[in-house]
């Protein structure tokens, strides 16, 4: 049922009142004296009006007692009385709101975030006054929207400026932000979950001692979105173009098979470069190629792949790709020599537009930030983002490995064949006449041993490949070998990739933004600032480390647009898509708490309801009573002239 | 003169004249109205009702062994054959008792009602007294008070003028134990005039009873002042008692003021219907009305009550 209790107890100073009440009445109890000749006929006629009217002998108390009744009655409404109901309370509230991108999914005529605003805000606003509250929002990476507290108007702005976020949320983290919040708090800690229930896992973990309840807001809809998005770039027939394959997968959460209009445009175009129609089926991940010719002003620009009609989740209904600057893959050989095997192995693979620098010039020319450098004899100072194949380095350090004194003919122990750079190729009877061994502290990395050390080892980390060759190869054997073409060939191959990954822009949101400068760019001093088309109001600043400009996180769909600091002619294009198969399911789980199952639609209860406006009213309705009474006048009768009466 | 007796104060001014010379003019007109119906046995002006010796001849009876044989008439006999005995009425004297409220109750008023009893009483003596009867009066309070010894005739009006004029309103009312003290001391029956407001619930209508039956011819004159009939207050009130000091609270409103009235309607009309049963005669008089009309209707033995006129 609840518990009856006062939140202002300091209202029932008006029953102080009753005692000066009773003080009057007493004193207005002396009744006005009269002498009379007798008595007797009056108190016939008393006893003759009780006998008529029982009642009547409470008229004088009448008054008084609806002025008392009246002053209980409005102590009672000052001091706010209140029902507090089992359900949402106590005396920390903490409100994890789904802010992920299904949250903007239209629900009649307002999107499941409007209506979750409401339902936090009806939580908050209804709690018992004194409970503190705040807010946990799950956008992906949860954060807290304030620190809790009595006074809920710093946290309910907050609420009302709340939009989704082009990310997947996660209520379990949200959920653990929040506990680990309460943790701190003492009393009873309650957690109201808002979501609209297109999570990947609905069934959340209850806590000991925290009362977990999840409201669920928003209409289950069908919805269409694009989950995946890749470019390639293919050798064309027609000169001076490369061939685009704009792969997209699209998936329907619906019940019948829908159609939809596929497009591919690029920046700046309003007509698109390829579309398709389809029909998709509900349930089945429907892939779709697009292909149109890329001219050389394409490469670098953004490129939109759209499902069409939009439907009721927006943000999915478009992916984010670029177009790649060509299909042959940018190589700079840095060698001084006059004939260079790496040349020569380079310049007969038609996927590869070789660029020659100088050792020197290798920081100062302009080089591809995409491209693979080949550097021979020399250890580059500074290498930017480029994958790099160090052959024969001098004694030194270089990338973070020792090179040794120089060694005759060593034997070559073993190579690592898992590895891609020795993919069909080996070292397998290679002889070598001289080397430099390298010491290498990590056990991982190392790819050729011999007998006086390691020879090769991958100095590089997750985003770009460092191959270091502790061997000039023209002291050995191997160039006459046709594994070493292969390994030329897969070095190209993983440096190909790596610039696939960054130029086909597969970042998706809530991901991080890791860009690849060139060495001329790398300097920490140099400020980056990042915006996004179509947001003026957006703008991000980062400073490069180690060849990468780093963003995190990248919350928002579109096409960024990095630019350096005194560098007007270096732009960099990045895109970010929402491509995500759980928040694009717009269809409602049941959600559980600890194996329960939580009601669907179920407003949170009230944590109290206060009768304030219910006593105010009826004290009222007691004083205009009490008036009513005494102010009840009645004709006296007038002294009459002279009369007979029978 | 007698000296004061109880109930009489020498210290108290003397009021206005009991009897005016244009209420005098009045009364004289209305002594043939003056029939009282009590005889007292003794010799007077009236013809008694007993049959008796003297006086007025009635009717013949037939003659009965022991009659006096000088009441035969011979006249008759020889003329009839047959003895027959002449009957007469005889004359009687009639003693007018008045007997007035003196208690606490009745300085009640404006004016207050014994001075409106006394005038009254002063009216109804002057007519008995000016037939030649005998004229007495006695104050009523817990017993009966006589004020004055009887007077008689037109000689006699100053003596009971005074003892009216000397009445004052003190003590409480047992008009029953009044009315059998009336009765232990007068033994011949007379006329009985009470004058009170009647306000004692005690058993005085059986005493009246006892009255009537002892002979004696009823007259009750109800005296109430205005505000008794017609209470003024509003709102909460303690009534005090005059005589008792008891207290009654009420908050007067239409209830309570229709509830009175019906209270006193109720006593008035008991007294008339005593009144009626016993033959006698009830007159309800409120403040100060015209006082010849008053006694007119005591004479003419009416129920009725007179209240002065607004003007």
């Amino acid at each position: 049922m609840g518990t009856f209790e006062l939140l202002s107890p300091k209202g029932l100073w008006l029953l102080s009142a009753i005692a000066p009440l009773l003080l009057l009445y007493v004193l207005k109890a002396r009744r006005r004296r009269e002498t009379v000749a007798s008595t007797w006929l009056f108190q016939e006629a008393r006893r003759d009006l009780v006998a008529r009217h029982p009642f009547r002998r409470l008229l004088p108390e009448t008054a008084l007692i609806l002025q008392l009744l009246a002053i209980v009655v409005l102590s009672l409404a000052l001091a706010r009385p209140s029902l507090r109901k089992d359900g949402l309370d106590g005396d920390v509230l903490a409100v994890v709101v789904d802010a992920s991108a299904s949250m903007g999914t239209s629900s009649g005529s307002a999107r499941r975030i409007d209506l979750a605003r409401a339902a936090a805000r009806r939580a908050i606003l209804g709690s018992r006054p004194g409970t503190r509250t705040f807010v946990v929002v799950d956008a992906g990476m949860p954060r807290l929207l304030g620190a809790p507290e009595t006074v809920n108007e710093r946290t309910l702005r907050g609420l009302d400026t709340l939009e989704p976020e082009d990310v997947e949320g996660n209520l379990q983290a949200a959920l653990s932000l929040a506990k680990d919040r309460l943790r701190e708090l003492p009393g009873k800690k309650t957690i109201l979950v808002v979501t609209d229930g297109a999570v990947a896992d609905p069934s959340l973990p209850s806590s000991p001692g925290v009362d977990v309840h999840v409201e669920v807001v928003g209409e289950a809809r069908e919805n269409t979105g694009v989950v995946r998005i890749a470019t390639r770039a293919k050798r064309s027939p027609k000169p001076g173009t490369d061939t685009l394959e704009v792969f997209g997968v699209i998936r329907h959460f619906g019940r019948s098979p829908r159609e939809v209009h596929v497009t591919v445009t690029l920046e700046g175009e309003e007509a698109p470069r390829a579309s398709r129609r389809m029909l998709v089926e509900p349930g089945r991940d429907m892939p779709v190629v697009l292909t149109f010719d890329a001219r050389a002003d394409d490469h670098g620009k953004a490129l939109y792949l759209q499902a069409s009609p939009h439907d009721a989740l927006a943000i999915d209904d478009i992916a984010y790709g670029l177009v790649p600057k060509g299909h042959a893959m940018p190589v700079a050989l840095a060698t001084d020599k006059s004939f260079s095997w790496f040349e020569r192995a380079l310049e007969s693979d038609s996927d590869v537009a070789l660029q020659k620098v100088a050792v020197s010039d290798l920081g100062h020319m302009n080089v591809d930030v995409d491209a693979l450098v080949v550097v021979e004899g020399a250890c580059p100072e500074k290498l930017g983002g480029h994958d790099a194949l160090v052959v024969g380095p001098p004694e030194g350090r270089c990338f973070g490995v020792e090179v040794g004194h120089a060694v005759d003919v060593p034997k070559v122990t073993s190579w690592d064949p898992s590895d891609p750079r020795f993919r069909f190729a080996s070292l397998d009877g290679a002889r070598l006449s001289r080397a430099t061994p390298l010491l290498f502290a990590s056990p991982f990395g190392v790819l050729v041993r011999s007998d006086h050390g390691v020879l090769a080892v991958d100095a590089g980390d997750r985003d770009r490949s460092i191959t270091l060759l502790g061997f000039d190869v023209g002291n050995t054997d191997w160039p006459l070998r046709a594994s070493f073409v292969l390994f030329v060939r897969n070095v190209v191959e993983l440096a190909r990739t790596h610039r696939a990954q960054g130029a086909a822009g597969q970042l998706v949101t809530g991901g991080t933004l890791r860009l690849a400068v060139p060495p001329e760019l790398d300097n920490p001093s140099k400020e980056a600032e990042i915006r996004l088309d179509g947001d003026p109001s957006f703008s991000r600043k980062a400073s490069t480390r180690s060849g990468f400009l780093v963003v995190s996180p990248i919350s928002r769909a579109g096409v960024y647009r990095v630019s350096f600091a005194g560098e007007a002619g270096k732009k960099v294009t990045r895109v970010a898509s929402f491509t995500n198969a759980t928040e694009s399911d717009t269809s409602r789980k049941d959600m559980s708490v600890g194996g329960v199952p939580a009601s669907p639609n179920a407003p949170a209860p009230e944590a109290h309801r206060e009768w304030t406006g219910l006593f105010g009213l009826l004290g009222t309705l007691l004083v205009l009573a009490d008036v009513l009474l005494l102010t009840k006048r009645k004709a006296t009768p007038e002294k009459s002239g002279r009369r007979r009466v029978a | 003169m007698t000296g004061d007796a109880p109930g009489t104060d020498s210290s108290v001014p003397k009021p206005i004249p009991l009897l005016d010379p244009g209420v005098l003019a009045e009364l004289e007109a209305m002594r043939r109205l003056f029939r009282p119906h009590a005889r007292s046995a003794a010799a007077g002006a009236h013809l008694g009702r007993k049959r008796g010796g003297h006086a007025e001849f009635s009717e013949h009876r037939a003659y009965v062994a022991g009659d006096d044989l000088r009441r035969v008439d011979w006249s008759a006999f020889a003329r009839g054959g047959a003895p027959v005995t002449k009957v007469f009425r005889a004359e009687e004297d009639v003693a007018v008792r008045l007997v007035v409220d003196t208690s606490a109750s009745s300085a009640f008023g404006t004016p207050p009602k014994l001075e409106v009893a006394k005038r009254v009483a002063a009216a109804v003596a002057y007519l008995a007294l000016a037939e030649s009867e005998r004229a007495e009066v006695s104050s009523a309070r817990e017993r009966l008070s006589v004020t004055a010894p009887p007077v008689r005739g037109r000689a006699g009006l100053s003596t009971v003028l005074r003892a009216l004029d000397g009445l004052v309103a003190s003590g409480g009312t047992r008009l029953a134990d009044v009315v059998d003290d009336a009765l232990l001391r007068y033994r011949r029956p007379g006329s009985l005039v009470v004058l009170s407001d009647f306000f004692d619930p005690g058993p005085w209508e059986s005493a009246l009873g006892r009255a009537r039956a002892a002979g004696h011819d009823l007259s009750l004159v109800q005296v109430l002042a205005d505000e008794e009939v017609s209470p003024p207050w509003d709102g909460d009130v303690m009534l005090v008692d005059s005589e008792t000091g008891e207290t009654v609270e009420l908050t007067f409103d239409d209830d309570v003021r229709e509830a009175y009235e019906s209270r006193l309607r109720g006593l008035s009309s008991r007294l008339s219907h005593i009144a009626t049963r016993l033959r006698g005669s009830y007159v309800r008089v409120v403040g100060a009305p015209h006082l010849p009309t008053i006694v007119r209707s005591l004479l003419t033995r009416k129920v009725e009550t007179w209240a002065p006129s607004s003007s």
